[in-house]
């Protein structure tokens, strides 16, 4: 009994280690969470007592989820092929941990809805079968967390579930087949999640890395696998700039196959495609008010193209960071130009163009779903305007790479965020001041502050080392 | 009147001996054991670099020190041959002079070992008397 | 020494607090061939990629045909072929895709070399169309040669090239070094762990550690002059040796003397008490660089 504590309290340990300092993240957070609820339920209900009970509930629960939050992951990278197969008892501890782990999880939730207006067979089924899609979800899964956030939807949708079946599971018969069907998708999990060797071992481990790595914030912006269509017009793409000779255009191809400009042209223009049939079915098919609705608000679909701007800036930025090795050859390539401030220049005009292109694409595709919505000229020119406001980050790539390589992270935000306001308020501003729409106004704003951001990047770029190999000077 | 081939010659890396050196006395074995007679052609420079993975100045130079010492001539445009000696076949004393490296390691390990000369000598007489 | 093709000077180099090159002074002959040695981390990367430019030192200047490196001009360039560590570059192309890119960034490109490496060195025609990230890393290495090689260079620095690369790939190197790049006069300057590779190919070598050049010179003559002097502390305590490198104490007392002035140590061998001993390039290497 005592070895069967050690090993979990040790596999415990293993597991939490994954992630630095852990427990003190679990730790804060919960204490945070708790003494917001609580005083939020003192001002809203003004009962100690309540307030006390639910802190005490969100306390204990929340360590309890924090800590399985981290260990799950954890123990699935704990698992490599060789040990699972190796070393004595191992995997089994850490399937036993985990049921444990999960059962505890479980049964806290259920008491603690006990009280409540939540129906505690849904909340048992619920939290088990979420558990199971986030351990299918961390181990790298392809249908893990598709799973979770359809889990999700059922969840904030049950109300159009039909009634019946949801009075059915918490009953009975139905209650024990839904039981019996939770604990099959949790063995399914668990088995995925713990392997015992063999090749699927080993192709589920390349899964997890990938998983593991989109996680982190870097991560995010990485380069993914091609498909064959875009691998085929990339190959014609290089063919075609390899032909020419041309050192700028070659000097592109730094930047990858995915995010070359001629790969996402096309993907923005099927993009567009798809999107436009389908307005012009919906426009076809609809009422003439609904029609009017999608005229004045479809430049809300155009928003999350805008956003893209700020995810190719920090693509580009993880890129040049990934990318050293290749900058030293080409550093000793002779078509680039010799001398830092020389060199310099000839990067950051490659990388302005780059960068002004898919802008001017995206800003192009945002005009055309806003004529396929049927918007009014004016509204066009509304919508052109807002586009001019992410101009100033064509800027954000050029930096002094030798320095500062990598995310810019909340930097970026924070700029875009002061750039829009400054430019929203310098709009406002005119308006008041000459009856200059304020969008255009704002527009005009940006395009200033794009250039002198522009112009100072420039600057700096003549003065600065070598750009590349990029952050060797960090 | 054979040309020899590269595959004539071994090195062997990791030893305290420098390669050229290793060489040196290989072609001065096979010529004092009659294998190598006067007038036999040697491989060319880049032939044996090429067969043993050397650096061709390192064969050059074994070449240079073996011209040197007389054991080999350069004819012209036909390259290096083994040079004719004034007595056909090399004298016992030269013979004798190429077991030195081999006798002053032994004589080194016997004074290790702190053995007397007259055992290490009757050692030796026995051992050649048994390979007879 | 005005010819030289890469003179250094100087060169000092530091990450964070802990210095990695030394004032370090460096010579490279054209026609050289030379091995750079030193343990794991002592800096040979740093300083390859320091005469290179690809780094800047800290102090200290460095020149590559006559330029600083810092201005490297086309034409010195183009006489450069370097083989960095990592070989997994440009990964995301083919490497007929990858070459085809080099090719479009050299003026000289020699495409029956290029042809005839990657059909000897087991790049057939699946593998030349596969994703560089998806080839082992020996093809990696192999193809980083093979790029490295097609532009014919003068100058060849290569970084640990054939770490990757079983007994059979490493020959094969060392063949095309000697026949595609030796003959032809190429200066090479690689760095290894390879000693018997070095060995056949390097007729100088340089060790580096703590930041400095220790030890430098033709190979035959380092391993023809190096020996190791051991015996009683009695005997060796006090007493300086010609070309001593280093001395140290064994556990029984005695002491182990390296030293460099091989000829002249005959003598000490006669001494009763005094061993001398050759060493192996591999001895040589542990003695230097501890």
């Amino acid at each position: 009994m005592k070895t069967l504590l050690k090993d979990y309290w040790l596999v415990w340990r293993m597991a939490l280690s994954a992630r630095s300092r852990a427990d003190v993240l679990i730790l804060g957070f919960t204490a945070f969470l708790t003494l917001l609820v609580a005083f939020l339920v003192m001002v809203t209900k003004d009962d100690a007592v309540l307030a006390a009970s639910t802190a005490l509930r969100v306390a204990v629960g929340g360590a309890m989820m924090g800590w399985l939050l981290y260990f799950v992951p954890g123990a699935v990278k704990l698992n490599t092929p060789s040990v699972a197969c190796l070393v004595p008892r191992l995997r089994r501890r850490l399937i036993e941990s985990t049921v444990l782990a999960w059962a505890c999880m479980i049964a806290f939730a259920t008491l603690v809805s006990l009280g409540t207006k939540l129906s505690p067979a849904l909340v048992l089924l619920a939290t088990g079968t979420w558990l199971a899609a986030y351990g299918l979800g961390q181990s790298g899964h392809r249908g893990g967390s598709w799973m979770q956030v359809a889990f999700a939807g059922v969840f904030f949708f049950s109300r159009s579930l039909p009634p019946a079946l949801v009075e059915g599971i918490q009953h009975g018969i139905g209650f024990a087949i839904a039981c019996l069907l939770m604990l099959a998708f949790g063995a399914y999990a668990l088995q995925h999640m713990f392997m015992a060797g063999g090749d699927r071992h080993y192709v589920a481990r390349e899964a997890q890395a990938l998983q593991l790595e989109r996680t982190t914030a870097a991560g995010q912006f990485k380069e993914r696998k091609q498909n064959r269509f875009d691998a085929s017009l990339y190959r014609w793409v290089l063919a075609r700039d390899t032909a020419a000779r041309n050192s700028a255009r070659l000097l592109v191809h730094l930047l990858g196959a995915r995010n070359h400009w001629v790969n996402r042209a096309v993907v923005l223009v099927s993009i567009l495609a798809l999107a436009g049939v389908a307005l012009f079915i919906m426009r076809a098919n609809a009422r003439p008010d609904t029609q009017q609705l999608i005229a004045n608000l479809g430049w809300l679909f155009a928003l999350p193209l805008l956003l893209g701007a700020v995810f190719d800036t920090e693509k580009r930025n993880v890129r040049l960071k990934d990318t050293a090795g290749e900058q030293a050859l080409l550093r000793l390539a002779p078509p680039l130009p010799a001398g830092a401030s020389a060199f310099n220049r000839k990067v950051a005009v490659t990388l302005l163009r780059t960068a002004l292109l898919e802008w001017a694409m995206l800003a192009g595709a945002v005009l055309c779903l806003g004529m396929m919505t049927g918007a009014s000229a004016a509204n066009l020119f509304k919508q052109a305007c807002l586009c001019c406001l992410t101009l100033p980050l064509v800027a954000a790539t050029l930096r002094d790479h030798a320095h500062r390589s990598g995310l810019l992270g909340w930097r970026l935000l924070l700029g875009c965020a002061l750039s829009f306001g400054a430019s929203l308020a310098v709009g406002v501003a005119l308006e008041r001041a000459s009856g200059l729409p304020y969008a255009a106004g704002a527009a005009l704003a940006s395009m200033a502050i794009a250039a002198v951001l522009v112009a100072r990047a420039f600057r700096r770029a003549e003065a600065a080392p070598y750009a590349f190999p990029a952050g060797r000077l960090a | 009147m054979t040309t020899h081939a590269a595959l004539l010659f071994s090195i062997a890396t990791g030893s305290a001996e420098p390669i050229y050196r290793q060489l040196v006395d290989q072609v001065k074995r096979l010529v004092a054991a009659g294998q190598m007679a006067p007038g036999d052609g040697m491989p060319s420079v880049r032939e044996v670099a090429q067969a043993l993975a050397l650096n061709p100045m390192t064969v050059s130079k074994a070449y240079s020190l073996l011209e040197m010492e007389g054991v080999l001539t350069r004819r012209r445009g036909l390259g290096m041959e083994v040079a004719a000696r004034a007595g056909t076949a090399p004298g016992a004393h030269e013979r004798a002079e190429l077991l030195r490296p081999t006798l002053e390691r032994a004589a080194m390990e016997a004074r290790q070992l702190e053995l007397d000369s007259d055992t290490v000598l009757s050692l030796f007489t026995q051992i050649l008397k048994e390979q007879a | 020494m005005t010819n030289a093709i890469i003179q250094s000077a100087a060169i000092s180099k530091q990450f964070g607090s802990v210095p990695i090159l030394n004032r370090l002074d460096w010579q490279v002959m054209p026609g050289q061939v030379i091995g750079l040695l030193g343990r794991n981390g002592a800096g040979k990367s740093t300083l390859l990629e320091c005469l290179l430019g690809l780094r800047e030192a800290d102090a200290g200047t460095v020149h590559v045909y006559g330029e600083d490196v810092a201005h490297l001009s086309d034409a010195a360039r183009a006489r450069i072929g370097y083989v960095p560590q990592k070989s997994d570059l440009f990964e995301w192309m083919t490497p007929r895709q990858m070459l085809a890119y080099f090719r479009a960034l050299y003026p000289r490109w020699n495409g029956a070399k290029v042809d005839g490496l990657l059909a000897r060195w087991g790049f057939d025609q699946l593998m030349q169309n596969k994703p560089i990230s998806k080839l082992s890393g020996g093809e990696q290495q192999r193809l980083s040669i093979i790029r490295a090689l097609a532009h014919d260079p003068e100058l060849l620095v290569l970084d640990e090239p054939v770490s990757a690369l079983d007994p059979v790939g490493r020959r094969e190197f060392l063949r095309e070094l000697i026949d595609g790049v030796i003959e032809r006069g190429t200066t090479v300057v690689f760095s290894t762990h390879i000693l018997s590779d070095l060995e056949r190919v390097a007729l100088d070598l340089a060790f580096l550690k703590d930041g400095r050049i220790a030890l430098q010179g033709r190979l035959d003559e380092l391993l023809e002059g190096a020996r190791r002097v051991v015996g009683p502390a009695s005997l060796l305590d006090g007493r300086q040796l010609a070309g001593e490198l280093r001395r140290q104490r064994t556990a029984d007392g005695s002491v182990s003397v390296i030293t460099h002035g091989g000829a002249g140590l005959a003598q000490l061998g006669k001494e009763s008490g005094l061993r001398v001993e050759a060493l192996s390039l591999e001895d040589l290497f542990i003695e230097v660089t501890q």
